[in-house]
């Protein structure tokens, strides 16, 4: 099972990513870390921060029937999806529902935050006060 | 209608209330001028300020619509505060879209609300006050 760190703003959490629901997608993602940006809070989607640089990954969204591997409509605080389309993450901390201007849309789900939600929660609520936020995800080994 | 003035960053925009359309809230609004107070971007509807400043709870809603435009000027009952529309909107929460109460409009070009509501999305909130015109 792969698992990842996740760090904004200097708080860490631990995350397990869906190999078994998403295999294309996080091996894509994979092999994309470490990789670090500067995260900015949702317009459209609620309690969600996203990332801004493009994801280095090249995914042939045609084999999709949705053009999203495991694709969600709704998120729960924690977890981790990604907009294949647009090579960006998205995570949920609280109530939310990804979307752009055209409305909610169908992502993936990728991953689950299994460390306390609580202090990383707050600075990424603080990034709608603040601004952009560094951000970095790291892989841990597999299994652990 | 009564002229407003909204200042931010250095720049300022005029504006009017609509209180043919909303008399009991753009009075309500136009008796707390000058409003001054943080403002960030929302978080469900799109190009949309919201100023945090505080005004007496109107007794109902008025000239309540689904659909918002640039340079539309809202009030949320029961949230507060002034939401700024300048770009593509819609008023909107966890439970979906909420027709609210269009109370003003801005005039003329907005690239400059635009402009700021994109910088604080990446530097953090900035004041914005609001006056008599």
């Amino acid at each position: 099972m792969k698992r990842v760190e996740i760090e904004l703003k200097g708080v860490k959490v631990r995350a397990v990513l869906y190999e078994d629901k998403a295999p294309v997608t996080v091996a894509a993602l994979w092999n994309c870390l470490p990789y670090e940006d500067r995260v900015t809070h949702a317009k459209w989607s609620g309690q969600m921060f996203h990332t801004n640089t493009e994801l280095r990954m090249d995914l042939d969204l045609s084999q999709w029937s949705l053009g999203v591997e495991n694709p969600v409509g709704f998120q729960a605080p924690g977890d981790i999806v990604c907009l294949p389309s647009a090579k960006e993450l998205a995570i949920a901390y609280g109530e939310a529902r990804f979307s752009w201007v055209v409305g909610p849309m169908y992502v993936t789900a990728i991953g689950r935050i299994e460390s306390d939600l609580g202090e990383f929660a707050k600075q990424a609520d603080r990034l709608q006060w603040d601004g952009a936020g560094r951000f970095v995800i790291r892989q841990l080994a597999s299994g652990a | 209608m009564k002229p407003i003035v909204v200042e931010f960053d250095g720049h300022t925009v005029k504006g009017t209330l609509l209180d043919d359309l909303a008399p009991e809230i753009c009075d309500r609004i136009w008796k707390a001028l000058p409003l001054e107070g943080p403002a960030t971007n929302t978080t469900w509807s799109g190009d949309m300020l919201r100023l945090w400043v505080k005004i007496p709870e109107p007794e109902r809603a008025e000239h309540v619509e689904q659909l918002h435009n640039p340079g539309d000027i809202l009030f949320v009952p029961g949230w507060n505060g002034l939401r700024f529309v300048y770009g593509q909107a819609r008023m909107q929460g966890p439970s979906g879209a909420h027709p609210v109460p269009v109370v003003g409009r801005l005039e003329g070009d907005l690239s400059s609300l635009a402009a700021f509501g994109r910088k604080i999305e990446w530097e953090g909130s900035r004041p914005m006050r609001v006056t008599k015109g």
